[in-house]
């Protein structure tokens, strides 16, 4: 029988659902400094993503149906690959909180304002340690089943808005420079390089040297969508309101009527988010879990993915007790940690993988 | 007992002692003793009186070897003929084996057919002499039909071969036989097409029977019990069919039949979620309107399985997402109900429930009394009393009707029901949508017989998805399920067919 791993439309799939999920809060930070500009820097970090997303496939050819936790081990040496695993393992995980931690805000912050968020957090991660144990290949299902609906969600709260845009509300444009954008390109490049997971995800793909093309494409029509979205909310809301708005995306949604009779239909839209996000939540969790099963070479992820699961849960806690520091992270503590893992540690990877093979030219492509 | 597998006796008497030892304390074991031949040899016939047919043994086998045999006179004065001779000679039946050893023997009598032993050999001929009372081939009540056959399965297996094989006339229809059931002895068949099923497929189907170790099989069921991919979950991972030409049309697309004795019920494997929501009379009918009843039965499905709660979480939580005018309407007739929403939801959902297990195991003189009861005491009384709500009343009953459209999942819908009812109860549509993706990644995880279990939605085979929502024309449906089997369902390209037709041509 057919041996059944991660899809080309999977993949897809799955990058189109982790960025458009980052809709949850960011937006109005990306917006924050060059306003009508913002698109600018998701140009520039969707090409930064695209040439670190051309490393991690190069050294996911190298040593096929390897996690990057494994390979990384045959790069640097068993200790020193341990030690970068490691770091990677707290990457995935901090990126799994942040994520718990905006979805739980959102929702007790606007939709269950009397559920308290502990809640939210346990369920969430109860229902990712299920996912866990149901396997990657399970999750990535779920997403491909999801990914039409997320898509479609917000192209309708592009559309059924049209009639509140003003075109005008886009000006002015083209008023920064070069090292302005390069600055601010910081935050999307952190956020959007979450998709080294695909060092993780390609060793379970069914065809590796497809991965760059379908990623890069799933990457830009998520981040496309997310974008779109982003415009449409400028030209219907106006610079000034967005930028009040911690989730100006649900704004939109809100503003959706039809026919005056189907209105608020933000609750139809928040669970179709709700379900990226869970997806954003249980894949970092799944890469985390798998990293440490790499590390202390444990047989499976039963016992790791409930801890890993407490962890993440004890850590919004501690990293996040408000609104305004999760906006602190995400705004001046992520993005150094994140740069620092996903441009430092993936080249630092490469290069050295490049002279070892150099060196000892036998080693080359293991295929 | 002990069960010996020991050979028979030359001596007849000696083989007739150890029979009824083996087969003592069975008052309907009959002995029926002859003289055959000039040398007048001594022999008996042995058989169950309540499973043979009497007539049968009379013309078939007594008469030929009593009153024809001395005709037949190159053998008939032979000083030792043998039973050799009366089988290939004497006995007209069509089907007589010899056998050696006692575990054949006794197998062969309790199965209704008759054993001959003569003086001096140490084999008996097995008779085939089973009486013929079953039921005759009557039309399916669980999968009826509107156009289509109406013939369905029996619980006789050689009358089910018969009718599938009168289905697809190809020699390589495969047909192996086993007997499963320490007591039960039952006879399966395992049937595949050979060259269309996929060899590993028909193996892994013979390991999971042959694993089967349990006193009794009494209908198909248990075997579907225990050679599923995923016990633990509420979903089947075994189908089942009634219908001769839905066995005939999952066969040839690839998939294996378990044909059980004792039972109508015909398993197939694999079994796709897909395949509940497709029935027999969609092919029979035009695509357009099979499409539009295929998509009302996911549509259906959904307000059986979920309906209930998503009506809990948005009376309870989210109110602002119903319509003014409608909720001002749901509000007036929820005015003076003394239970929360979740609570009358709870307790309408039980007395339907009970209602229907009344409806299915009462007698059917007292049927009217149950609707009756359901109709006027539950509907009308209860809402007027301002026990339940008028929209409670709609929604249960749209939910009880919609639960009838997709029968093969109709008692997963009823446990789902509840599923979903608890979470969306307590956390509104977020705890609604958690269980909604648990749901989803347990299909997802879900197998049968190593094929995905949501195949071809996810993981998506967008060329399948044809016969998924809809029913697409059959001359478009030119290649066999991928994951099923290789080959095409059609030699020339339907298109073509199709063009050619356009065209006059």
């Amino acid at each position: 029988m057919r041996v059944y791993r991660i899809s080309n439309r999977q993949v897809f799939s799955f990058f189109v659902v982790i960025v458009a999920s980052l809709s949850f809060g960011l937006p109005n930070l990306f917006m924050r400094t060059l306003k009508q500009d913002f698109w600018e820097t998701i140009v520039v970090a969707l090409v930064v993503e695209a040439l670190l997303g051309w490393v991690l496939y190069q050294l996911g050819l190298r040593y096929p149906q390897q996690t990057i936790f494994q390979y990384s081990e045959a790069i640097l040496g068993k200790f020193m690959g341990k030690i970068f695993s490691s770091v990677l393992v707290l990457f995935f995980i901090t990126v799994s909180t942040v994520f718990l931690a905006a979805i739980v805000e959102f929702f007790t912050i606007a939709i269950m304002p009397e559920t308290p968020a502990y809640v939210f957090k346990i369920l969430l991660l109860l229902v990712s340690v299920y996912a866990i144990h149901a396997g990657i290949e399970s999750i990535m299902r779920l997403t491909e089943i999801w990914a039409p609906i997320v898509v479609a969600s917000y192209i309708s709260i592009i559309v059924l808005n049209i009639k509140w845009m003003k075109l005008d509300n886009l000006k002015p444009m083209f008023q920064y420079g070069i090292l302005e954008i390069a600055q601010t390109s910081l935050l999307p490049i952190a956020w959007f390089g979450i998709c080294i997971i695909m060092g993780v995800l390609m060793a379970y793909h069914n065809s590796p040297k497809d991965f760059l093309k379908v990623k890069i494409g799933g990457l830009v029509s998520g981040v496309g969508i997310l974008t779109l979205t982003m415009i449409a909310g400028i030209a219907a809301l106006g610079m000034n309101v967005i930028l009040k708005q911690v989730y100006s995306i649900y704004l939109l949604s809100q503003m959706v009527s039809i026919g005056d009779f189907i209105e608020r239909m933000e609750s139809i839209q928040v669970l179709t988010w709700l379900a990226g996000g869970f997806i954003c939540i249980s894949s970092f969790h799944y890469a985390g879990c798998e990293g440490l099963k790499q590390i202390f070479h444990a047989k499976s992820l039963a016992i790791i993915a409930p801890v890993v699961s407490i962890i993440i849960y004890m850590l919004t806690v501690i990293l996040f007790p408000n609104s305004v520091t999760r906006t602190s992270f995400i705004l001046n503590g992520f993005p150094y940690f994140a740069l620092a893992v996903e441009i430092g540690g993936v080249f630092f990877l490469y290069t050295v993988s490049f002279i070892k093979d150099k060196l000892n030219p036998k080693r080359k492509r293991v295929k | 007992m002990e069960t010996q597998n020991d050979n028979l006796d030359q001596d007849l008497e000696t083989n007739r002692k150890k029979l009824m030892e083996r087969l003592q304390e069975n008052q309907d074991l009959t002995f029926r003793d002859f003289r055959v031949g000039q040398k007048e040899s001594r022999g008996f016939l042995a058989y169950f009186e309540s499973l043979v047919d009497h007539e049968w043994i009379t013309v078939s086998i007594l008469k030929p070897l009593m009153l024809d045999f001395p005709g037949i006179q190159s053998i008939y004065d032979k000083h030792n003929f043998g039973i050799e001779d009366i089988q290939k000679q004497v006995l007209p039946n069509s089907r007589i084996d010899a056998v050696w050893e006692w575990n054949a023997v006794i197998q062969a009598l309790l199965s209704g057919q008759t054993a001959l032993f003569l003086e001096g050999e140490d084999k008996a001929l097995i008779l085939k002499t089973p009486s013929g009372e079953y039921r005759a081939v009557t039309e399916s009540e669980s999968e009826a039909v509107v156009r289509g056959p109406r013939e369905g399965f029996i619980e006789s297996i050689g009358v089910n071969v018969a009718l599938l094989r009168r289905k697809i006339k190809d020699e390589n229809l495969k047909l192996e036989s086993l007997n499963l059931g320490r007591k039960s002895q039952t006879k399966v068949n395992i049937v595949y097409i050979e060259g269309v099923a996929n060899p590993k497929l028909v193996e892994e189907v013979r390991k999971r029977l042959n694993r089967i170790d349990i006193d009794a099989i009494l209908e198909s069921g248990y075997i579907e019990e225990l050679i599923e991919d995923a016990p633990q979950s509420v979903y089947p991972t075994v189908g089942n069919t009634e219908k001769p030409d839905v066995l005939a049309a999952k066969l040839l697309e690839g998939r294996v039949g378990i044909m059980v004795n004792g039972t109508p019920f015909v398993l197939t494997v694999p079994f796709l979620l897909v395949e509940a929501f497709q029935n027999a009379e969609d092919y029979y009918a035009r695509p357009y309107f099979a499409s539009l009843i295929r998509i009302l039965r996911y549509i259906s499905y959904m307000i059986t399985a979920i309906l209930p709660s998503f009506y809990v979480a948005l009376q309870s939580y989210h109110q602002e997402m119903i319509p003014t005018p409608l909720l001002i309407s749901m509000s007036e007739g929820r005015e003076g109900v003394p239970f929360p929403v979740f609570v009358e939801a709870l307790i309408m959902g039980i007395i339907y429930e009970i209602l229907r297990e009344a409806g299915v195991r009462m007698p059917r003189p007292v049927g009217q009394a149950v609707s009756i009861v359901g109709a006027l005491v539950i509907g009308e009384a209860s809402v007027q009393a301002g026990l339940v709500s008028q929209t409670m009343v709609i929604v249960v009953a749209l939910t009880a009707i919609s639960g009838f459209v997709v029968p093969a999942l109709a008692d997963t819908a009823a446990i789902l029901r509840l599923y979903f009812l608890l979470p969306a109860a307590a956390m509104g549509l977020f705890g609604w949508q958690m269980a909604f993706i648990v749901l989803l990644i347990h299909l997802a995880s879900l197998r049968s017989f190593g094929v995905p279990y949501t195949t071809p939605i996810m993981p998506a085979h967008i060329g399948e998805l044809q016969d998924v929502f809809i029913r697409s024309p059959l001359w478009s449906m030119v290649a066999r399920p991928a994951l099923l089997s290789k080959g095409r369902r059609q030699g020339k390209n339907g298109w073509q067919l199709w063009r050619g037709g356009k065209k006059g041509k």
